[in-house]
């Protein structure tokens, strides 16, 4: 997934949202994995905690510690949430310790 | 009239007298039953269907507005009872469709000898003095993810949901089931699923009833299950050792033993 990929509510130039992403895509995206085992799941996980960064106006070119915070609680929050999601459509469809094997 | 029997694929086998009607939940369809199934249809005419939108349904007859609750989809347990003219119908519904069913029942008791409660749950968020598993934040969470590409992404994590014993077969198994729900359609149906509360239909059921309750269930916690028996006049509550919400396909054996013995005790 590229930085481009994403649009940007705010105004924000693609030099600083490119930098930004670069900066923080890849330790986001370990963390959202360590939840979220699925890379297309992730994937989206990313592009939603890139989105609310730009709508929260929260994306700047300087190196701030505070501001990873933030933004590792949103991935691990968004991926938990997902899960959750998910798990209730597993329950849902097929019980949670299924052993039919017939086909 | 649309063909109510096309419409839901309803699929007959058995000769007898005595008729069962199985009715599937969220995220399922009839194929959800044929672990279950083969227990009754030497005793019983069998009857299995796809609710609109689920599995071999007619897609065109799906109207929104029919289906924005649930009393839509009882609707259809009528028209399918009078188009095959039923009476004294057992009524066997997993997770939602019992709620559908005691819908039915109520407003056509006629139509209904019995039914069978399998993860039944009134209402599914908690409000003030009752407990029923989830809060509205999962809930609103749960349709913020369905907004997504969710079928997809129920398909990726199949094979995930599976244990040892389950291997490969089982999980495609799944992934197929949940996907065949139309996923514009799956969206409405958990909005009228999850956001029912039918807590005060349930005094009003006039047939005889079942509540079985898995012993470790997330969607139907075994609180909601003595709710729903403590609520309807004269349930029979029967607590199975059985994990998750899925017993008729976790525990097909277990779980027809249970009907057949309540069965046999009226």
């Amino acid at each position: 997934m590229l930085a481009t990929d994403f649009i940007s509510p705010k105004k924000v130039s693609i030099e600083v949202f490119s930098e930004f992403y670069d900066k923080y895509a890849p330790v986001l995206y370990g963390n959202i994995l360590r939840v979220v085992p699925q890379g297309p799941i992730a994937d989206k996980i990313l592009e939603k905690v890139f989105v609310a960064a730009c709508t929260n106006n929260f994306i700047t070119n300087s190196a701030n510690e505070p501001q990873l915070m933030s933004l590792l609680n949103e991935a691990r929050k968004k991926s938990k949430k997902t899960m959750n999601a998910l798990n209730i459509f597993r329950a849902c469809c097929s019980g949670a310790n299924v052993c039919l094997v017939e086909k | 009239m649309p063909d109510i029997l096309r419409r839901n694929n309803v699929i007959i086998t058995g000769q007898s007298d005595k008729v069962i009607l199985f009715a599937h939940g969220f995220g399922c369809d009839q194929k959800a039953w044929r672990s279950l199934t083969p227990y009754f249809t030497e005793d019983y005419k069998v009857i299995v269907f796809d609710f609109v939108g689920a599995g071999n349904s007619d897609i065109t007859a799906y109207d929104h507005m029919r289906y924005v609750t649930l009393e839509g989809y009882a609707t259809d347990i009528i028209e399918i009872c009078e188009t095959l003219d039923l009476s004294s119908v057992i009524f066997v519904g997993h997770s939602v469709s019992c709620m559908i069913g005691i819908l039915a029942s109520n407003r056509k008791p006629q139509l209904f000898s019995d039914l069978i409660l399998l993860g039944p749950s009134p209402c599914y968020i908690n409000k003030e003095g009752y407990y029923g598993g989830f809060d509205q934040e999962t809930i609103d969470e749960l349709f913020e993810v369905m907004d997504e590409d969710y079928i997809g992404w129920a398909r990726s994590i199949a094979p995930a949901i599976m244990n040892k014993e389950n291997g490969e077969v089982l999980g495609e198994e799944l992934a197929d089931s949940f996907c065949a729900m139309d996923p514009a359609i799956g969206k409405q149906f958990a909005r009228a699923t999850f956001l029912s509360d039918n807590r005060s239909d349930l005094n009003k059921v006039a047939v005889d009833s079942l509540t079985i309750q898995c012993k470790d269930d997330m969607i139907a916690p075994v609180e909601v299950g003595r709710f729903v028996h403590a609520n309807i006049p004269g349930n029979v509550f029967e607590l199975i050792e059985a994990v998750g919400h899925c017993p008729h396909m976790s525990n097909a054996e277990l779980t027809a033993k249970t009907i057949k013995g309540y069965l046999a005790d009226k």
